[in-house]
């Protein structure tokens, strides 16, 4: 009797352990949130090389600021795919409407269009972007896209999320919210990508099993926001740069412009320091009656 | 060569130089005026030709103004100073040639504004007379004929754009404007020394 109730025990253990297992070693559990970028431009050709071409600007730009649709609802690490009722789609044009702020800046710029996901198929790839250029007139693209992992479960998992240029690598701990955007800028006639420009959100995780999805809720909200502040701020810098290369790297930039454009003479600072060394040098000679 | 009297620098004034200066001074203080004064490729080719000289003293913002102010008061004071012949008429023809060959070669370019190929004649100009002269002048007018030359390559290579707005979008480098200019000096420069061998044949 004895040896059968704790027999009993022993199976109730052990199925109590193996049911707690398949949480804890399965993954963990958690929301994942993600558009990836890389699928949508090249889901289908795995081994698809760009052929190295030089993109014609045609200036003043005309640039349309887009997310990139979400992917797989059945996607990877058995993570569960959220609705995006964190990322609305009143965020996603705010962040947009930053991002536009920030190009309007530049002379180069003449116009942003802000274009709405729905216009941009999954797995569309450059013939969609084809589309969208002829339909909105524009010549570059700035994607933004972005992957949200909140880790509930416990142990240590890793958001690892996959960009034009590389993957990152992101360690997790329980119910941390990490938040990866990205901001990649194509020329879409030439197929290439002029610049890109991350941004990262880190939430801690406070959350008690009580207020757990509340809270992070509240996280997710909060990571995107940080994210984009991030994207936001690192975008400034690319535009900076990417104005820069244009200007001194005409092997890699081709420049026109459009038809009614405007002209006008430059002298910049060199030309004028060297006009005016030429005066001192004729006020020198001069007085040495050189001249 | 150096064609110029004996006169201090002090008594005699660059007065080409300064109506050339004054006029883009008091045309940017009026920022109205540049509406009816700026070259405008349509605006011309309906009958405003006066667009074609006045457009050149049209600037687009302080900088612009500045730079092409410095850069053609520096070489304007120089010519005056060295009494090289026939600045006047070379700064009352090159604007009207200018823009007749943007209206030829820039069809796509709907205004055009700025001093600079006016300030690049003046420039090229005094360098080729400076050619005659003895060094060190000599050199530091070779190496401005070849700083020009080299600036107007870079140009040609690059299609540079100057970040600066007109509210429209940005402001291209007129390469044309300032390739013409050189040519128009060098035109000029020739011409000069034709009379010159007459006279003294």
């Amino acid at each position: 009797m004895i040896k059968t109730v704790w027999l009993t025990i022993g199976l109730v253990a052990i199925v109590a352990i193996f049911v707690a297992g398949c949480d804890t070693f399965g993954g963990g559990g958690g929301q994942h949130r993600a558009s990836n970028l890389y699928a949508y431009l090249y889901s289908g050709q795995k081994e698809h090389i760009d052929a190295p071409t030089v993109p014609v600007l045609s200036l003043p730009l005309r640039v349309g600021v887009a997310f990139v649709p979400v992917d797989n609802p059945n996607g990877r690490n058995n993570y569960s795919y959220g609705d995006d009722l964190s990322f609305s789609e009143s965020q996603k044009m705010d962040l947009m409407k930053q991002i536009s702020g920030q190009f309007k800046q530049y002379p180069f710029v003449k116009s942003i269009e802000l274009i709405p996901t729905a216009y941009l198929t999954p797995r569309g790839g450059f013939a969609n972007l084809d589309q969208i250029r002829t339909m909105y007139g524009v010549d570059v693209m700035a994607l933004l896209s972005y992957d949200q992992v909140q880790f509930t479960g416990e142990g240590v998992l890793s958001l690892t999320y996959w960009t034009i240029v590389g993957a990152y690598v992101v360690p997790g701990e329980k119910n941390d919210t990490k938040t990866m955007m990205d901001a990649a800028v194509y020329d879409v006639a030439s197929r290439k990508l002029l610049f890109r420009a991350p941004g990262i959100g880190n939430v801690k995780g406070s959350a008690t099993p009580i207020n757990l999805s509340e809270q992070l809720r509240a996280d997710s909200k909060k990571g995107f926001e940080e994210a984009a502040t991030n994207l936001v701020a690192n975008l400034k810098v690319q535009l900076e740069e990417f104005k820069e290369q244009v200007a001194n790297a005409p092997t890699e930039y081709k420049i026109e412009y459009k038809p009614g454009y405007t002209g006008g003479g430059a002298f910049g600072g060199m030309e004028t320091i060297f006009v005016g060394g030429m005066g001192a040098c004729f006020l020198w000679t001069r007085r040495n009656r050189k001249v | 060569m150096d064609a110029s009297k004996p006169q201090s620098l002090a008594r005699r004034l660059p007065v080409i130089t300064l109506l050339l200066i004054g006029g883009a001074v008091v045309i940017a203080q009026f920022p109205g005026w540049s509406a009816w004064l700026i070259y405008d490729r349509s605006a011309i080719l309906s009958g405003e030709i006066w667009r074609m000289f006045t457009g050149h003293w049209v600037h687009f913002s302080t900088s612009h103004l500045v730079y092409d102010l410095l850069a053609l008061g520096v070489a304007g004071w120089i010519i005056e100073a060295k009494n090289l012949p026939h600045f006047g008429w070379l700064c009352l023809l090159t604007p009207w040639l200018v823009s007749a060959v943007l209206l030829l070669f820039e069809p796509r370019m709907n205004l055009f504004g700025g001093l600079s190929a006016l300030a690049t004649t003046a420039i090229v100009y005094l360098a080729l007379f400076g050619l005659h002269d003895a060094p060190p002048w000599r050199w530091v007018c070779l190496a401005a004929l070849m700083g020009i030359a080299g600036k107007i390559l870079f140009e040609m290579s690059t299609g540079r754009m100057m970040f600066v707005t007109t509210g429209d979008g940005p402001v291209a480098v007129s390469v044309a404007g300032h390739i013409s200019g050189a040519l128009i000096a060098l035109l000029f420069y020739g011409q000069s020394k034709i009379i010159a061998g007459r006279d003294r044949r």
